[in-house]
């Protein structure tokens, strides 16, 4: 090493040293596979009109390198010799996409926020965040330990995390949601189908139910919210043998030995089942007029 | 006699509370303990080979599973009229045992393999707790149905641990 | 280790990882040799009695159901371990009850330094093995007369003779 360059290494901070500054490109068909491997650090997505593919940003060193490239219909981008005996979180990257192009992110540690997707997108990582703003077609997002809020008129969801809470806001059609302890917030839904379980977590809901939809609101030892429009028509399955059932809406019927309550609302037509073994079911009127319609019901306590 | 036996006792009682529960052997037994252990020991997953075959039967288990738990959630969700199956009961839960044990052989993070344990210890315990219920009230389909749902839980959470990227 | 940890390395060990047993080995070794060191007497011996525990956990591990914790069933191993290889002799080291007379009590093994003050572990080392495994097993790891009996076919009387019998020879040992 020449002398001045080896004076200017001694000198330069190590963080500037260690930073890879990062800018590739290339051209991808609208509909184009995408697959995100092992990022690591803060990584925003973003769905664009142009049909091509883009990773900008910094990382340090020890982030490993990146390797990226592929056909225009499937490409690939993703990090190999990353250092895993400590955690790199001072990663930026941002990735453009074709917007309609289907995204599928694996890995250990991400924080993911994506926006202006308009296709599919795959999210499965151990202990991931994701963040997601828009309309994506299908959002299937797991992750063992990391939070999960979508805010969108996603058609259909899948979510499913340990001990990750996941929050929803204005989502739309076929809803999956599933946890071990996280707690479940939705707010501003309008739904055909929603499935919504947790083992001790709550259950705290906001929105409508199409005609003939269902929703199924499951927790063994939290509590069950249902803020529901004071129209709505619904035949109701309420269980809670340990615990009561509050409604702000007039229920006919009284709850069985077995603490079930079967009965309706308005003039029926969705089908609504909650179920807790421990904790307890409200029903809650939704105002008529919402001053902030897509924020998710809250159960006193939740932690978000 | 048996008036000194308290007093011995009680000034032991002091030494006793003293005493280390834990003493470090003077060198590492490890590597004699490992040198006998029977055949079923040398199962290595940091065998590459070991780990690529635990990882396709694990895919093969969860793919058996999924078929299994699918054809079964898409059922009715009207638990309080459903009868008691306990037949079904074990099955699921021997699906998860199953599922469990391949997990357990399979070459996962440590701080992953936390996570995992941690939860499965809410989900067993919710699964004790409905089958406790279950047990003072067998005829009730409700605590079946919430009995049914933990254990389906439990084998899909083990299904997402399956997918997990691997260590 | 974290107990939820703990579990799933059990759970692992059981499917045949020896690496997550090795795990196991590290979280429980200090225990285990703790109290064959006090059985025994002998750190050589204790040694052997260590691996033997480990080793015979290997082979039983399929068998674990998880009803207890993983420590109770390795603790109560570890004691079975330690009874069956001592058990000619401690049968007989253990039914000499010797209550009557005070006087009649064994004698340490070794009498410590003039002027050195013991602790108990230095003090149970001397005492005779059937009046230290009984102290062992009933006023350290916890167990009953009872279920110390039952462990070493001795008369639950006989459990409390030699109990009372390391009491006093402890006593003594630290009263110096």
């Amino acid at each position: 090493m020449r002398p001045a360059v080896l004076l200017l290494a001694l000198i330069l901070p190590v963080p500037l040293m260690a930073q890879q500054r990062i800018d590739r490109r290339m051209a991808v068909s609208s509909t184009a596979s995408i697959r995100i491997n092992d990022l690591v650090g803060m990584v925003r997505l973003v769905g664009w009109d142009r049909d091509s593919l883009v990773v900008v940003g910094e990382l340090p060193a020890r982030a490993g390198q990146l390797y990226f490239g592929g056909s225009t219909d499937a490409a690939k981008v993703g990090l190999e010799g990353t250092d895993t005996g400590s955690v790199v979180t001072s990663a930026t990257l941002e990735v453009r996409v074709p917007k309609h192009a289907r995204v599928s992110v694996r890995g250990a540690v991400v924080s993911l926020d994506a926006g202006g997707l308009e296709g599919d997108l795959d999210f499965i990582t151990t202990a991931g965040r994701l963040h997601v703003e828009g309309a994506p077609r299908t959002v299937t997002a797991e992750t063992l330990d990391g939070n999960v809020e979508v805010a969108g008129p996603v058609a259909s969801l899948r979510v499913r995390t340990a001990g990750g809470t996941v929050v929803l806001r204005g989502v739309r059609g076929d809803l999956t949601v599933t946890t071990v302890s996280g707690a479940i917030l939705i707010g501003g839904a309008r739904i055909s189908r929603a499935r919504l379980e947790t083992v001790s977590g709550e259950i705290a809901w906001k929105g409508a139910i199409e005609r003939g939809g269902t929703l199924d609101a499951q927790t063994h030892s939290g509590n069950i919210e249902l803020r529901l429009p004071p129209t709505l028509g619904a035949d109701l399955e309420l269980s809670a043998p340990s615990g009561a059932i509050t409604s702000e809406f007039t229920l006919k019927g009284k709850p069985s030995a077995s603490g079930t309550l079967r009965t309706s609302i308005g003039d029926g037509g969705a089908a609504i089942t909650a179920r807790t073994f421990r904790g307890r079911i409200s029903l809650l009127k939704q105002p008529e007029v919402d001053a902030n319609p897509a924020a998710p019901g809250g159960i006193s306590g939740t932690s978000r | 006699m048996t008036g000194q036996r308290p007093d011995d006792e009680t000034f032991l009682r002091s030494h006793l509370a003293d005493l280390p529960r834990s003493i470090d052997p003077p060198r590492d037994l490890w590597p004699a303990i490992e040198g006998r252990l029977a055949p079923r020991a040398r199962a290595r997953p940091r065998i590459a080979l070991y780990r690529l075959a635990a990882a396709i039967a694990l895919v093969a288990l969860s793919s058996a599973v999924t078929w299994y738990v699918a054809r079964r959630s898409d059922a009715p969700v009207a638990v309080a009229t459903a009868p008691v199956d306990r037949a079904g009961l074990a099955r699921l839960a021997r699906a998860g045992d199953i599922m469990e044990q391949g997990l357990g052989s399979s070459s996962l993070a440590p701080a992953t393999r936390a996570v995992l344990a941690r939860n499965l210890v809410v989900i067993d315990s919710a699964i004790a707790e409905c089958q406790r219920a279950l047990d003072a009230d067998p005829g009730s389909p409700v605590l079946a149905g919430l009995l049914r749902a933990a254990h389906r839980q439990r084998v899909e959470f083990l299904q997402q641990a399956a997918r997990l990227p691997r260590s | 280790m974290d107990p939820d940890a703990l579990s799933l390395e059990v759970r692992r060990a059981q499917a045949g990882d020896a690496d997550a047993f090795a795990a196991l080995y590290r979280a429980h070794a200090g225990r285990v040799y703790a109290m064959c060191l006090r059985l025994e007497g002998d750190p050589a011996a204790a040694e052997e009695r260590t691996q033997d525990v480990f080793v015979r956990a290997w082979d039983r591990l399929p068998g674990f159901r998880h009803e207890s914790a993983f420590s109770t069933w390795l603790h109560r191993l570890a004691v079975n371990v330690v009874l069956a290889h001592r058990r000619a002799t401690w049968r007989r080291d253990l039914r000499v009850a010797v209550v009557e007379e005070p006087e009649l009590l064994e004698s340490p093994r070794a009498a410590p330094d003039p002027g050195t003050r013991m602790d108990l572990d230095a003090a149970m080392i001397r005492l005779p093995p059937g009046a230290r495994a009984v102290f062992v097993l009933h006023d350290i790891e916890g167990y009953g007369h009872a279920e110390i009996a039952e462990m070493t076919g001795i008369a639950e009387g006989t459990s409390k003779a030699q109990l009372f019998r390391a009491r006093r020879l402890l006593r003594r040992a630290l009263d110096r």
